[in-house]
């Protein structure tokens, strides 16, 4: 599930085609983050809505925290962080941001 | 019979002070630093974008620092102390928000600001659409709403300052200094001094740092502010709920809360005082009910005055507290009568429209609201909520110029983790912070958006750290900094290089643009600070409306921009205006139907939801119906097509 590191900023397919890689790589990306955010939304507001709304809500507590809010938002407010870093570390492509095909204005430098 | 205690009223230390002194100090340092570090490179590149080479601990703290303006810690902590746990249903996308802000557009957005030498957001727009028209409109969008936006961030940071240095020497003898000079002048005689000279010390600081040392300097004073704001949110954390016994004590006492009444007091004396009476801001007192024998405990949310020779204060805020659980938690002991002859004389005082007498209110959705018979959270406002945070982070332009910033894909994924995170922590114990802030500092429901500083100056007292609270009130303060430096660059950005070097002189040279720049930012400075003199009325309806406004206005043309190869200049022109128009109506809509500063939420849904809706429809629309774009450009930006 590893990406290549560096990946050239564009491929040639079998057909002789080639069409820039970083754009094909971060539109699945994007449409992929989309997917889990509406995930989340739907685990959070849905369970929220149930749960924590209303003058039956359950008011008890879990660790100090309402039980709805325990169960939908810090749960998931955890599961979204590990996803985010599971999906920063496993699912973006390593890819190189510079082609060389045009100039660059830009001297170079860090910041850490 | 009527009782008063003389409450520990937030005043500033000298410790305080100092704390805060050395703070400025080391943001001044770290611009020298800057300047120095910038010589030998390409101005511009630089100047604006610190030539691309963020690292992980410098870009994750400045995308974060950045997002988190002032409004994060007075607006927010405001919220959920007015309303309680539904605040964390309302803030709870944050859970996503550095996955959607930094991987949606992250590495596209870094990948074609390098291939085209950009390195500002109208840059990017021009040269993929090869548009100078489209550049320059989104030039003018952009420099006059980022204007707009600074306006109430100065202010906010003054008046913290103003909280901070409050009945400080120092102030004291700059402002009767400056009062003398209003009256000698007659200008803005109107103004509070001591809000003028706080206004005037922010600028001075902000435009020096933010000139001198560029977006080098910004980045470097963000991880600085990143760091404060981590800090001054963690030992607020600890501190509150050490004093307040620990969480599961904390909220099984809000628990049992029930929502306050809101109202005014006069004191008024039965013949004219010989001297002065004051009578502080968060002062408790009670009355007794004639026709209950009930006693009423009051706390007083404004500072009252009785000048000598007169016989009545002017109507100040005050909250009523009901139910015994929120009495008990006082020290009987500690009430002390009014001044002699002095006596409260109430006005109405009203209960909440929806969680009056409701005990649990606070712990429940929708949360107790002091105007709205619905609650604070319906539901079509909880799923608005969680859309409009990530794509509202996603689409705002000082972000997109940081991942045009940042160095590698790896850093980019590095950061990812890390600001999530950071997030977690930052916003996460907020909710948790000020929920139990009702424990600590209960009656301030009135002028709640005071409640981040109070807490911080009393617990700081209590736990004997009064140097504690220069920390904790730098944060909001460096928060505040953290934006206003990014904006401005933003907008000296966009007139230097988007306006006048693209359009008028081409072929300037490097030595020329830089004092173009600096002039630019100081002019800027200027303008906005004498816009932060009077600001307008309805502050944070200002920064919501301009900072919504930003995002409506460049995430769809920028995502179509980056995403679409059939998209046209036309088509991001569309999307860019419909978009900001169909937001602005919106809101004037609401302005129109309500009589007062609130946007109309058609379909219980936020503006910029529909605003996003428009833009897309608009951009697709537009593209379609629009000339399609030279090969030659979408194989620059796309490759070929197969």
């Amino acid at each position: 599930m590893d990406p290549p590191k560096h990946q050239p900023a564009t491929e040639t397919p079998l057909n002789g085609s080639s069409s820039d890689v970083v754009w094909k790589h971060s539109l699945r990306e994007a449409i992929e983050i989309l997917v889990v955010g509406a995930v989340f939304m739907v685990w959070t507001v849905g369970y929220s809505y149930c749960y924590g709304y209303g003058s039956d809500a359950r008011t008890s507590l879990i660790f100090g925290i309402p039980a709805w809010a325990f169960w939908g938002i810090a749960v998931p407010w955890g599961t979204a962080t590990l996803v985010s870093i599971a999906f920063a570390f496993w699912r973006i492509t390593d890819d190189r941001l510079v082609d060389g095909s045009v100039a660059d204005d830009q001297g170079v430098g860090t910041h850490d | 019979m009527t009782k008063l205690l003389l409450a520990a009223s937030p005043t500033s230390s000298q410790s305080a002070i100092i704390t805060f002194g050395l703070y400025t100090v080391v943001v001044l340092a770290l611009a020298w630093f800057s300047h120095r570090a910038r010589s030998g490179r390409s101005f511009l590149g630089e100047y604006f974008l610190g030539s691309r080479g963020l690292g992980v601990l410098a870009f994750t703290m400045t995308f974060g620092a950045t997002s988190a303006s002032a409004g994060s810690f007075a607006g927010v902590p405001s919220l959920i102390y007015t309303h309680g746990w539904s605040v964390a249903l309302w803030i709870s996308s944050y859970m996503v928000v550095p996955l959607c802000a930094m991987g949606l557009l992250g590495k596209r957005l870094n990948q074609i600001s390098r291939k085209t030498g950009a390195i500002t957001l109208p840059d990017i727009l021009r040269e993929r659409f090869d548009s100078p028209r489209l550049g320059v409109l989104a030039s003018l969008l952009l420099v006059f709403l980022l204007s707009l936006y600074l306006i109430p961030q100065f202010k906010l940071a003054s008046l913290i300052l103003k909280q901070l240095l409050a009945g400080s020497n120092s102030l004291g003898i700059v402002t009767t200094w400056l009062t003398s000079l209003q009256s000698r002048t007659g200008l803005f005689t109107a103004v509070d001094a001591e809000y003028l000279v706080c206004l005037i010390f922010f600028a001075a600081l902000v435009v020096l740092y933010t000139t001198f040392g560029g977006f080098r300097a910004v980045v470097w004073t963000d991880v600085l502010q990143g760091f404060i704001m981590l800090g001054g949110i963690a030992v607020l954390l600890f501190l509150t709920l050490q004093q307040a016994g620990g969480l599961s004590t904390a909220t099984a006492e809000v628990a049992k809360q029930v929502p306050p009444r809101l109202g005014r007091v006069q004191f008024s004396a039965d013949q004219p005082v010989p001297r002065t009476i004051r009578i502080a801001s968060e002062t408790w007192f009670e009355v007794a009910d004639d026709s209950t024998g009930q006693r009423r405990l009051f706390r007083t949310n404004e500072a009252a005055v009785v000048l000598a020779g007169a016989t009545a204060t002017r109507h100040v805020k005050t909250v009523e507290l009901i139910g015994p659980s929120q009495q008990s938690s006082l020290v009987p002991a500690s009430i002390l009568p009014l001044p002699e002859h002095v006596k409260p004389v109430l006005d109405d005082f009203e209960p909440y429209a929806y969680g009056a007498d409701k005990e649990g209110a606070y712990l429940r959705c929708p949360g107790p609201s002091p105007t709205n018979p619905a609650g604070f959270l319906s539901l079509g406002l909880a799923i608005s909520m969680f859309v409009y945070w990530p794509l509202s982070g996603t689409g705002q332009p000082g972000n997109m110029v940081r991942l045009m910033a940042f160095r590698t894909s790896r850093t980019l994924k590095q950061s990812i983790a890390l600001l999530t995170l950071y997030f977690g922590v930052i916003y996460f114990s907020l909710v948790i912070i000020f929920c139990s802030a009702r424990v600590i500092v209960p009656g301030l429901d009135h002028t709640p958006d005071r409640i981040m500083p109070v807490l911080s100056f009393h617990i700081s007292q209590a736990a004997r750290m009064p140097w504690l609270a220069g920390l904790l009130v730098a944060a909001p303060f460096a928060a505040a900094m953290s934006t206003v430096d990014s904006f401005m660059l933003m907008i000296s950005s966009s007139v230097v290089r988007d306006i006048y070097q693209r359009n008028f002189s081409p072929t300037i040279s490097e030595k020329r643009i830089k004092r173009i720049s600096y002039f630019c930012m100081i002019l800027i400075g200027l303008i906005v600070t004498v816009g932060a003199v009077n600001p307008p009325r309805f502050m944070q309806y200002l920064i919501v409306f301009t900072g919504g406004g930003l995002s409506v206005s460049f995430l769809v043309p920028v995502a179509m921009a980056l995403y679409g190869p059939r998209t046209t200049g036309v088509g991001a022109a569309a999307a860019m205006i419909s978009g900001f128009m169909v937001y602005l109506g919106l809101y004037i809509a609401g302005y129109i139907i309500h009589g007062m500063p609130r946007p109309l939420n058609v379909l219980e849904l936020d503006p910029l939801i529909w605003g996003f809706a428009v833009s897309l429809i608009a951009g697709v629309l537009g593209s379609r119906l629009s000339q399609p774009p030279q090969e030659q450009l979408v194989a620059r930006f796309f490759g070929k097509a197969s």
